[in-house]
């Protein structure tokens, strides 16, 4: 039995290599093709397969199958389960393979005109499916990210309880991913978002533990409070204009008065909680951790895009005929929050000791320099292509190097069991790729030149710099600021390394045994990305972010003038990356030692203790109020109540109270149901008497 | 003969109910009833048709004039409903098929049927009648039928809520019939568009006469809709009553009385006379009211039957809050959302009825882990809850989207907040049942239990009618909206 997995092992390692081998080989036909089409085909192929893509892209059911594939390979992936242990796993790997391929196809006929499918009888007001180079972006890295974790996750997953539910709902939230991406208006758009919170609650929660229950139920909360806040603005919009299609609402920022800075304000927060912006990222590091990594690598690498997606397809709309200055104080709005939330998921990150969490406030952090790329997009206006650019570079970087380190604290995990990283050490030793990898995606995360990091990092650095220059000289702080965050995030990932790779080896890791490298294949093929992105900075800007955001009335010379035409290892920019390696050094150097890593955060600075700390008391005082004695809650339930700490039990003492409310209210009247209604009856007859007397 | 329609329907379901005590048989009376209500459902979805294409018509019985006879209105709302309650009285029924083994003597279910089809006859005729006296004979024979459907399983716990329910609603019928003698003493008319007529130019020579007619009535309907102060009776009826009865008491004898309530606003007083004295006000606080209250109650409920109806009450707030708009696009909302809670409050008890049913569960904690003894009854539960929740894909998200926007359109925006606050209560009270029946436990100790077909037949009709209201409004918009028209005369 245990030679039969072994073989089944290792023919998935053979055919999945096999399959990556092709896949990589696709990539470079692709991107040959995105550069100049006349490298490798000529015209007649050329014009075949735009004949193809055209038709593919008339099709509604291309739609379909890019949202349909990832649940039908898992249903295939449970039918086959009985069968054969590797083929159901690869079944994943090859719809995926399927699907890149539909993606790419349609590349020629999207770069000429967007697609758009119309369902009207849908959802009353009717839904839309578009897909332009915005979305495709977005799809082609979702669909290649998918790919490669699968990958990973065959592996991973092993060791994992409840695989089949695992998959079902990784598919299902791909599948809602994917379909935001291709949302073609706002209630589309919303519906996805919805679905995506709630199949993504089923990943969070998938070890069924008392942490992973609180976390995903704190996601489920914030999520459905979201999806309501979104549901105002969406109704409001309706509302005014009558139509939620992206490109109809530019008169609302027009409208008088303060409704649209309402509306603008309702969606940020909205997308802003799956995002994991500043006051509403609560969840994300509590959630992300907890998941499986190969989740985790997913949910922070594409899923909390997915709030960043929403809130560009909305801004980029929004903003379109705003020449005058409404779009601005979004815009400085934005940057703030950007600056407060890189800011404190930088400090928190430097502070964790749990590989995963320590990853997750990052990512906290990294959205924050997304945010303020949209914000100086918003401010500049028709100038703003950097800043948009470099936000748009950043999600993509991002993606690919966040989602990496997931895989790698993942692998380090599986192999040792250990999260907390003071307890690991010299692990290059034994995990020498593991340790490669993680290297090079550090390097990439805290923007070394010639890693993919550093790409974005400068364009969002010329971003700010020039919101200073030409809108307000304010934003030289948040230059600062912008370099005081970088300077942390080098520290925190020298920290990440050091800890886990370097120093001494800790004894109960001595014989360690490496075993089952197939993990290793997808990790390696997206490393290789971020060096390639980091080596050739300008092909991404060039052929896939400009075309992305040609539709728009910006600034071109100023954009490519900003984007393409600077020199990315000119000397100003090397010194400003060695004064922020320096200064990162230098903090990691005393951090260490002076033992600053092991403060904690004091916990009334958390924001969840400072918002229900305030509502339990309420509630705890009103209990008071309506039953003085404690009559209708059992003694011991009130003491629970009283002594544990008012953080976690706000529901509880809102469920005593209400509880409390009901039981005094039904004994009031149960004792005179009848006198109390003649009395009532009679009372509301006389006041609406009177009433009408007097009217 | 096709025009007699409506009046054959009420008397078959008459004679149903009469020979009921007769037949000893349960498997026969079960196919009298099953072939009774097809014969109903298929009869009115041809007369709605009818109605769709010819326009509305009225029938006099006995050939009297309208001043003193009866007169039945058949028109687009009357038949959208009776439709509506014919379906979901068969779909009730086929659950009740395999159902009623449970807390039943067994010679009583017989009965059973015929007071349910008692209720049909009651709610048939209250929603065809064009007469004010005609309303309120057919709410008392409601309110019987309905006291002797709770108390009909026979325990302590039933009695007393047939009794507190019969006291209520009895002060509620008799301050109806109070109201119906002051508009008598004012127009010396029954029928309501005489009423309607000769209201219109006296109203503001008796502002007191006509006040204390809208108080009286407006309490009464509103002790039996259970609009929040009033509710008190309902959380014990609808929880001691058998699942299949709670399902069409919550689903739509509550409902009905809003529909009379609206039917009494367009077509008895008319907007004019209903905005000189503020009632829309009046209304929408009480509603705001239930809303919040009824979802704040529903909290602290530790039996799930009991929570249900609480959920009941503060969804009856939704409904009266988008009567009170009092306009076209409101009265789309209400239809709307009447529809949409029937489907998915019926769904909710009758699956807590499989759980009684198999487990004789009931308390909220008794829940935890119950996916994996009834996974399918569970994955029902859950898609009903989120509609009560607002998760599109759901009738419920469609039901409060058109609430939203009709509270917007007439620039009402801070009532969508109590739309939001209400749906994040409920999401407060349905989510932890759902999370802790398919997390709280390990896959170790799981043994399906298996439903009979008919019951699951029964309950996937309803999910499929949730989701297809949810994702194809458009196909019944159209209906809907016809019947809002024909309601409110726009």
């Amino acid at each position: 039995m245990i030679k039969k997995e072994k073989l089944g092992f290792y023919s998935f390692t053979i055919q999945s290599t096999m399959i990556s081998v092709l896949m990589v080989l696709l990539i470079g036909v692709f991107i040959s093709y995105v550069i100049d089409p006349n490298i490798l085909f000529n015209e007649s192929i050329q014009e075949s397969l735009l004949r193809v893509s055209n038709q593919l892209s008339s099709s509604v059911w291309t739609l379909f199958s890019i949202i349909g594939l990832p649940i039908l390979s898992v249903i295939l992936r449970a039918a086959l389960e009985k069968y054969s242990l590797t083929l159901k796993d690869e079944i994943l790997l090859i719809t995926d393979f399927f699907m890149v391929v539909l993606v790419m196809m349609l590349y020629p006929s999207v770069i000429q005109a967007p697609i758009r499918f119309v369902f009207e009888e849908a959802f009353l007001i009717g839904v839309s499916f578009q897909l332009n180079m915005l979305s495709y972006t977005f799809i082609l890295l979702a669909v290649l990210m998918w790919f490669f974790v699968m990958m990973y996750a065959h592996e991973y997953m092993k060791k994992e309880n409840h695989n089949r539910r695992f998959f079902v709902f990784l598919s299902l939230s791909y599948a809602s991913t994917l379909a935001i991406f291709l949302a073609g208006d706002l209630l589309a758009l919303f519906i996805a978002y919805e679905a995506l919170t709630i199949m993504t609650y089923m990943l969070v929660v998938h070890n069924q533990t008392e942490e992973s229950i609180d976390a995903a139920n704190e996601y489920l909360f914030l999520g459905i409070l979201g999806g309501f806040v979104l549901f105002v603005a969406l109704a409001l919009i309706y509302t005014l204009t009558g139509s939620l299609m992206f490109d109809q609402f530019h008169d609302l920022l027009l409208a008088p008065g303060i409704t649209p800075y309402f509306i603008v304000g309702l969606l940020i927060l909205g997308f802003g909680v799956k995002a994991g912006m500043y006051p509403v990222h609560v969840w994300l590091p509590k959630a992300h951790p907890v998941a499986p990594s190969p989740a985790s690598a997913l949910l922070s690498g594409i899923m909390i895009k997915v709030g960043v997606f929403g809130l560009l397809q909305t801004l980029i709309y929004f903003y379109i005929p705003v020449s005058s200055f409404k779009g601005s104080i979004i815009g400085e709005v934005l940057i703030w929050i950007g600056m407060i939330t890189m800011t404190l998921g930088m400090l928190f990150a430097l502070l964790q000791s749990n590989i995963k969490k320590l990853l997750a406030y990052s990512s906290v952090s990294q959205i924050g320099y997304i945010f303020m790329g949209l914000g100086v997009f918003m401010v500049l206006g028709d100038k703003g292509g950097v800043g948009l650019t470099g936000a748009i570079y950043h999600i993509i970087n991002h993606a690919l190097f966040k989602g990496l380190l997931f895989m790698v604290a993942g692998v380090v995990i599986l192999r040792t069991h250990e999260k907390n990283m003071y307890e690991l050490g010299g692990l290059y030793k034994k995990l020498p790729i593991t340790a490669f990898i993680s290297i090079i995606a550090s390097l990439g995360m805290m923007g070394f030149p010639l890693f993919n990091g550093y790409v974005s990092k400068v364009i969002l650095h010329h971003a700010i710099v020039e919101a200073a220059t030409y809108h307000s000289p304010v934003y030289y702080v948040a230059e600062w600021i912008f370099i005081l965050v970088s300077a942390g995030t080098v520290a925190t990932f020298i920290k990440f390394n050091y800890f886990i790779f370097f120093g001494p080896v800790k004894d109960k890791f001595k014989d360690l045994q490496i075993k089952r490298r197939s993990v290793y294949m997808p990790m390696l093929v997206i490393t290789l990305s971020t060096i390639l992105i980091g080596l050739f900075p300008r092909f991404l800007s060039e052929s896939l972010i400009l075309p992305m955001i040609a539709f728009l009335p910006l600034d071109e010379a100023f954009t490519i003038h900003g984007v393409i035409d600077i020199s990315y290892f000119a000397f100003k920019e090397i010194v400003l990356i060695s004064g922020i390696w320096a200064l990162g050094i230098f903090t990691f150097y005393i951090n260490l030692k002076t033992k600053a890593f092991d403060k904690k955060f004091p916990e009334w600075l958390n924001l969840e203790f400072i918002v229900l700390v305030p509502l339990s008391f309420l509630m705890h005082g009103l209990l008071n109020i309506i039953d003085p004695k404690h009559e209708s809650v059992s003694m011991d339930d009130y003491k629970e109540l009283k002594v544990t700490n008012y953080k976690l039990t706000f529901k509880d003492h809102l469920v005593a109270f209400s509880d409390t409310l009901n039981k005094k209210y039904e004994g009031l009247i149960i004792q005179s149901d009848a006198l109390i209604y003649a009395v009532f009856l009679t009372v509301v007859s006389i006041v609406m008497g009177l009433f009408a007397l007097f009217s | 003969m096709i025009e007699q329609l409506p009046i054959i329907q009420m008397v078959a379901l008459l004679i149903v109910a009469l020979v009921s005590p007769f037949i000893t048989s349960k498997n026969v009376m079960k196919t009298i009833m099953l072939f009774v209500l097809l014969g109903v459902f298929i009869s009115t979805f041809y007369l709605m048709i009818q109605v769709r294409n010819q326009g509305e018509y009225l029938i006099h019985f006995g050939n009297y004039t309208r001043s003193i006879g009866i007169e039945f209105k058949i028109d687009a709302f009357n038949t959208l409903f009776t439709l509506f309650i014919s379906g979901f009285a068969l779909l009730v029924h086929i659950y009740s098929i395999g159902y009623l083994k449970h807390d039943f003597h067994q010679k009583q279910i017989p009965e059973y049927y015929g007071l349910l089809a008692m209720l049909y006859f009651g709610m048939f005729g209250l929603l065809y009648t064009n007469d004010l006296f005609n309303t309120y004979v057919f709410i008392e024979i409601l309110s019987i039928a309905t006291c002797a459907i709770i108390s009909v399983a026979r325990k302590k716990r039933n009695y007393m809520a047939a009794f507190r329910y019969l006291m209520l609603n009895e002060l509620g019928s008799l301050s109806f019939l109070m109201g119906i003698a002051l508009i008598y003493m004012l127009t010396g008319a029954l029928n309501m568009t005489l009423i309607f007529e000769r209201l219109q130019s006296s109203y503001q020579l008796y502002p007191v006469n006509v006040t204390l007619a809208i108080g009286l009535m407006g309490i009464g309907l509103a002790i039996k809709a259970a609009i929040f102060p009033f509710h008190e009776w309902l959380p014990d009826a609808h929880a001691s009553a058998p699942a299949t009865s709670s399902a069409l008491l919550s689903g739509i004898m509550v409902k009905l009385y809003l529909l009379v309530m609206a039917k009494l606003i367009f077509n008895v007083f008319g907007l004019e006379v209903i905005t000189f004295l503020r009632v829309p006000f009046v209304m929408a606080f009480f509603a705001g009211l239930a809303m919040i209250m009824g979802s704040v109650f529903a909290l602290g409920q530790k039996d799930l039957k009991r929570m249900l109806a609480y959920s009941s009450v503060a969804q009856v707030g939704y409904i009266l809050l988008a009567l009170s708009l009092m306009s076209e696009i409101g009265l789309t909302a209400m239809l709307l959302y009447i529809f949409s809670h029937a489907l998915l409050k019926g769904l909710l008890f009758l699956v807590s009825g499989s759980a009684i049913f198999y487990k004789s569960v009931r308390a909220l904690k008794d829940f935890e882990g119950f996916a994996y003894l009834m996974p399918l009854s569970m994955v029902f539960f859950t898609i009903s809850a989120f509609g009560m929740i607002g998760i599109p894909g759901t009738s419920g998200f469609i039901a409060k989207w058109q609430l939203s926007i009709a509270f917007l359109e007439n620039g009402m925006g801070l009532y969508v907040i109590l739309i939001i606050a209400s749906g994040i209560l409920n999401a407060i009270y349905y989510l932890p049942i759902i999370i802790s029946a398919f997390l709280n436990k390990e896959k170790a100790d799981m043994h399906i239990e298996k439903l009979p077909f008919l019951m699951l037949l029964s309950t996937s009709l309803f999910l499929v009618g949730i989701l297809a209201l949810g994702i194809f409004p458009g196909w019944f918009m159209p209906f809907i909206e016809a019947a809002a028209s024909s309601l409110g005369g726009f």
